[in-house]
């Protein structure tokens, strides 16, 4: 994640794995499962681009 | 080196003794004896009460630990003891050590076979005394054998060492327990919230993942 990017484009192209399995014996699909997801150390300002920013590019 | 715990929080074992050649606390019902017989359940009742009396606000419990061996029945004991006393949620974590010793009196394949008791009648029992449980543990399997050991993009560790283990497994928990642990938590990010999101349809098993965005 560079310092320009916000969470949600890192996570658009991010290719490899995302996440190492902690259960043993598990290999979490990734359809039809229920999850609770946490992150931490990622400002609230870097998670989504502000919509009015997406407004003014639009415009542009 | 030593951990700061409060006195009351520290319920002593007095049967068996810690080795690092054997595990001498050997099998599910064993644990469960220990609970049944004499000082523990009274002790281990009163802490807990004591400590509870102290609280403001208690959202639950996060119960953590070894299923492999002794411990799995001890514990077994105290979910039931929380459960008809307190009727609060319980987030179980059974751990699964990567270091394998072998029980006293037992060879390598019947202390595998004792622990992979041990972890089914575990398992059994957090179906039914706890609100969700996720099983950790840093080797990939958790059965009979415990497997190669995970890995994880930048992170180099020695999986025999308890230490690098446990702060793995420490992170994830850190990470997971935040959204209940933050000051003010809105009514959907208390424990009981976060077990009910996923044990939708009476599931209580769930699987852990541990990821890392390196922000530059």
């Amino acid at each position: 994640m560079s310092s320009t990017e916000d969470l949600i484009d890192c996570l658009d192209n991010f290719n490899e794995p995302l996440f190492t399995q902690l259960s043993p014996n598990t290999e979490i699909g990734i359809d039809r499962i229920i999850q609770s997801t946490c992150v931490r150390g990622i400002p609230q300002s870097r998670l989504k681009r502000f919509l009015i920013d997406f407004i003014i590019n639009l415009t542009l | 080196m030593y951990s700061r715990y409060h006195p009351k929080s520290i319920n002593l074992i007095r049967e068996f003794e810690h080795s690092s050649t054997e595990n001498k606390f050997d099998t599910f019902t064993n644990g469960q004896l220990v609970w049944k017989q004499g000082y523990f359940e009274e002790e281990y009742s009163d802490n807990i009460r004591q400590y509870l009396e102290e609280c403001n606000n208690c959202q639950g419990f996060q119960v953590i630990f070894d299923c492999t061996d002794g411990f799995s029945g001890l514990t077994s004991k105290c979910l039931e003891m929380l459960e008809d006393e307190y009727h609060k949620s319980i987030f179980a974590i059974p751990l699964i050590s990567p270091k394998v010793l072998n029980f006293l009196n037992s060879d390598g394949p019947m202390s595998d076979s004792i622990k992979t008791v041990n972890i089914a009648l575990s398992y059994c029992n957090l179906i039914e005394h706890s609100s969700i449980f996720i099983p950790l543990s840093t080797m990939a399997r958790g059965w009979r054998t415990i497997g190669n050991k995970r890995e994880f993009p930048d992170i180099l560790y020695d999986e025999n060492n308890l230490y690098h283990t446990s702060a793995i497994l420490a992170t994830y928990l850190d990470t997971i327990s935040l959204r209940y642990r933050i000051r003010n938590p809105t009514q959907s990010n208390y424990l009981s919230g976060f077990c009910t999101d996923i044990n939708n349809y009476g599931r209580k098993l769930a699987g852990a993942a541990l990821g890392k965005l390196l922000i530059a």
